[in-house]
This record gives C-alpha cells, structure tokens and sequence, in this order.
C-alpha cells in the first residue's frame, strides 16, 4: 500500500504545482513508483510543467464518468520510468467531483503505486476538500511571506480538523539576501510560527521558471539548486536523514533549526 | 420634567454563567432607555458574541409583546444574538414569551458560578486548550480563564471573561474580561500580540514593529485607563 501525500498551501501561486512535478520526478528516478494527481480541476496545468499536455486523452473527470478506466487514463513519462500522470479535466467545475471520489481513485492509485502526489488548488473551498480527501499525509508548501505563512498556518488547521496528522513543510523560494535584508521572513520565523515538522527549503532559482516553460521538471537532469533541493527532500520523504547543511547561510541557524526539528518532529 | 438617562451599566447588567450570557434589564426604565442601553453594553464586547444565545433577564417588569419584538429584533439584526431564554416572575411575561415561542421560567437554576464581573481567584473557573490555535481558529470561554498549552498563532483569537493565560507564543488576539471585568489578566510565555483587549481597554501592534524575538514572560493588564505590559515574575507580585 503506497502513500497519498495531497500538497497544498492555501495561498495561490506559492510552487505547489512545481513541487509537486518535482517530487514526483525525484521519487521515480529513485525507482519508486509514481503517480500524480491532478486536483486543480478547471486550472489544470501539472500536465504542463510535466510537458505531458500534449498526450493526455483521459482526465479524472472521464474515469469519475466512467468513460475510462482509472490505469487506461494515466499517461506515462516516457523519461522516467514509474512516472505516471491522472490530469485533471480543463473543463469541468470543482462540483463535478465529490470528496468521495477523489477517495476512490486514491485508494485504487494506492494499490499500486509507492506514492500518490496530490496537486491541491489554491483555497480551501470545494477543490482544496476534494484534494485533501484522498490523502493520508500533506505537505504544506509556503513562501517567506507573511500572507503565504498566515494561509498556510489556516491550512494547517483545516488538514488536523480533517484528521491528517502527518503534516510536513516546505518554505520555496527563499532568497537568504532578501531575509538579510528584512523585506522577507527568515525559515527561522516560519518554522517557528507554523511548528511542522520541516522538510526542506527551496530556494529561488530563476531555472525553475525556465523548466516550467519547457515542460521540463529541474530535477530530471539539471543541476540547480532547487533541483538539488527537490531531491535532498525526496530522500527526507523516504525516511532518510539528510542534513540540513544545504541551508546553512549564517553560522548558528543549522543549530537552531536542528532544535526545532527535533523538538516537533515525530520521534 | 425629563429624566436623566441613566448609564448602560445601571440600565444593563451582563453577567456571564456557565450556560451562557445574562442579560438583566432595569424594571423600570423607559423601554427605549433599555433599548439603547443594549446596544452600548454588547457593541463594547465586539463581535465575538455573534451567532450565540443569552438569556434575557427581566425580573418583575411586564413586558409587551411588542417590548419582547424590539429587544428581539435588536439583538438579531446588530449582534446576531437570539434569546435563548427569558427569565421573569412577571406571569404575563412568561406567556408572551411562549407566544413568541421563547422558553421562559421564572427563576433559572444557576449552572456554575457566577463569573466576569466579579473578580474570582485565578484559576478558579478555567479551561486549558490544549495545542497550538491557528489562523482563523478561535477559543472563545465565557466563564472564566483560559489557559493554552500552546501558541496563539496571528490570525487566532482568544476571548475569555476571565484571565488568559498563554503557555507559548501569543501572536493573535486576545480579550480577557470579555465580559467588562477590568481586573482580568493576559498572561503569555512570549509576549507578542497583534491585539490585546481587557474589558473596555485596547492595545494594538504600532504598523512597523518588528517581531519581538525574545522569549519573556509578559502580563498584561488595566493600570489606571489604559493597558499595560510588565514582565511576568510570578503570581505573588503580579
Ligand atoms: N523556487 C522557485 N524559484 C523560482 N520560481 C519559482 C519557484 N517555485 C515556483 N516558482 C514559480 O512560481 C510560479 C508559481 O508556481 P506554481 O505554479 O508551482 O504554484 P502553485 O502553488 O501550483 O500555483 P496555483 O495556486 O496557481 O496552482 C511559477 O511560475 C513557477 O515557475
Ligand atoms: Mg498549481
């Protein structure tokens, strides 16, 4: 039986679908076998960062309708083996799926694969409850920004009300010079605020933005930091330990971090 | 000759009990006096009473049907309260109530202690919340303390008639004496709130304050007309 990790964040446009390409591609390269889901209904767009647009026939919505059977309608990456991909339907509403369902597929998806990646839609409306309601874990991805941690801090929340207790951390698109400077809030700050166990920080690499436009997830051959960053949390996702000396920027942070870690880690 | 209007705190008293807010009314004031009185009295609390029931004590007096209908409409329309109990040894009263369908008994059995106005030892009436409150969760305890094992997180709220004790990081909101007790405390491990409220009084975070980082122990309460922050050194001295 796999894991179904639904990644979400509450706050729009913070990396959940590039986290989610990222993961998955880390996972499967590792030789895990993996399947992404795509929950942001209507705004479907992993199947882009994957460059996978152009193969899908079937999406979620035609299993629900049972025009398709569920593992007919995965598409597969042709450059990674064990990389499979449910889009999500562009034209169908959040509504046309029930909680139920995106359970059903979960639970079917499970059964044969080591990982079920979950691309939640921003919010926490209709589409954030069907995301969520396949999952067993989350990760909550946020930026350093005060909104994006107040949103995430929500999710938080609304994920433990759901009875999802293994809640792990992403803070993307840090930028230790803007942290210097006071204009962004340090990894120290949110850790502490949101007091989840940390998964990794990503930091912000302009070759993300390049990726994303080839259709080409940075962690499949690139050597960025963000790509690095992807598979040191990969490895942490499979119970590895890894430190965290990638993060190290100012001396004394590392030690920090390691206390809060350890202090709300699972143990 | 006209009358002097009478403050809001003669004309309507609030009490707080375990099943809820009271609300006594005067026996004799004009109907309209109690109106207005109403409004000041609950319009202090802010909004955290919306979507709750108190019980409207009214003594002796008769009300009309009418009387009933105003206070009614009042409570609902401004507040978003209802009346979920009228309590009166005036028998018309009783049966006009059950017209409008609103319970009502003549004496109503006290659950609990009285709490909010009076002030009570520390601890004698609390709740302890365990774990951490997050953006747009709310603890909400009207008869008595609060304690939270735990944060506050920004974006959270801890109201309490009584004191409010955080053990962690208080980085939300939070309003002791919510029901105008001004003795009432907040009391946090570290000490850095968005917004603090004790019964009438307010603090606000100045724009630009950076946040504190220091982990000190704070209380804050009324000195005089205004909020102030101490250090915490314990219950003794405090
Ligand atoms: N670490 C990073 N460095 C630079 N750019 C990034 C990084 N992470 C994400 N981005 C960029 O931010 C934008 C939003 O990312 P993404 O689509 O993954 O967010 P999302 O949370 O899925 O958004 P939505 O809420 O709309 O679904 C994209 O243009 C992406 O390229
Ligand atoms: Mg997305």
């Amino acid at each position: 039986m796999g894991r179904a990790i639904v990644i979400t964040s509450g706050k729009g446009g913070v990396g959940k679908t590039t986290a989610t390409a990222n993961l998955g591609t880390a996972l499967a390269m590792a030789g895990r076998k993996v399947a992404l889901v795509d929950a942001d209904v209507g705004l479907r767009n992993l199947d882009l960062v994957m460059g996978l647009e152009s193969r899908v026939v079937y999406t979620s919505m035609d299993v629900i309708e049972g025009k398709c059977d569920l593992f007919k309608a995965l598409v597969p990456d042709r450059r990674v083996p064990n990389l499979k991909l449910l889009a999500a339907s562009q034209k169908a509403k959040k509504e046309d799926i029930s909680p139920e369902q995106m359970r059903e597929i979960c639970k079917k998806l499970k059964e044969e694969f080591d990982y079920v990646l979950i691309d939640s839609p921003a919010g926490i409306e209709r589409g954030f409850r069907n995301a969520v309601a396949g999952a067993d874990e989350a990760i909550v991805i946020t930026t350093p920004e005060v909104a994006a941690v107040r949103d995430a801090d929500r999710v938080i929340g609304l994920l433990q009300a759901e009875g999802i207790t293994e809640i792990k951390l992403i803070i993307n698109r840090l930028a230790p010079r803007m942290v210097k400077k006071g204009d962004m809030l340090s990894q120290e700050d949110v850790v502490e605020i949101l007091s989840v166990e940390l998964l990794g920080i990503v930091p912000e690499d302009k070759n993300i933005l390049i990726s994303t436009n080839r259709g080409f997830p940075v962690t499949l051959n690139m050597k960025s930091a963000a790509a690095e960053a992807f598979r040191r949390i990969a490895r942490r996702l499979e119970g590895e330990e890894v430190d965290f000396s990638d993060l190290i920027e100012n001396g004394g942070f590392f030690d920090k971090l390691r206390k809060l870690f350890s202090r709300n880690g699972k143990e | 000759m006209e009358e002097v209007e009478r403050k809001p705190e003669e004309l309507v008293q609030l009490k707080g009990y375990r099943d809820g807010l009271r609300v006594i009314i005067d026996r004799e004031a004009p109907l309209s006096q109690i109106e207005r009185a109403v409004v000041k009295r609950l319009e202090r609390l802010g909004d955290f009473i919306a979507g709750s029931s108190i019980i409207l004590d009214v003594g002796e007096r008769a009300l009309s049907d009418d009387d009933i209908r105003r206070l009614q409409k009042i409570l609902e329309r401004r507040f978003d309260v209802t009346i979920g109990r009228i309590v009166t040894t005036s028998t018309k009263t009783r049966r006009l109530a059950d017209v409008l369908r609103i319970p009502a008994v003549e004496e109503i059995r006290i659950v609990g202690e009285e709490v909010g106005v009076e002030r009570e030892p520390p601890f004698a009436n609390a709740r302890l919340v365990k774990g951490t409150l997050r953006a747009g969760q709310e603890e909400r305890f009207l008869e008595g303390s609060l304690i939270i094992v735990g944060d506050v997180n920004p974006g959270a709220d801890v109201i309490a008639s009584g004191d409010i004790i955080v053990l962690g990081a208080l980085r939300g909101r939070a309003f002791a004496g919510a029901l105008g007790d001004q003795s009432a405390v907040i009391i946090a491990l570290n000490f850095d709130p968005i917004q603090i409220r004790i019964a009438d009084c307010m603090n606000v975070r100045p724009e630009n304050e950076r946040r504190r980082k220091r982990l000190k122990a704070e209380i804050a309460r009324i000195e005089g007309d205004r909020i102030v922050v101490r250090e915490f050194k314990g219950f003794e001295n405090a």
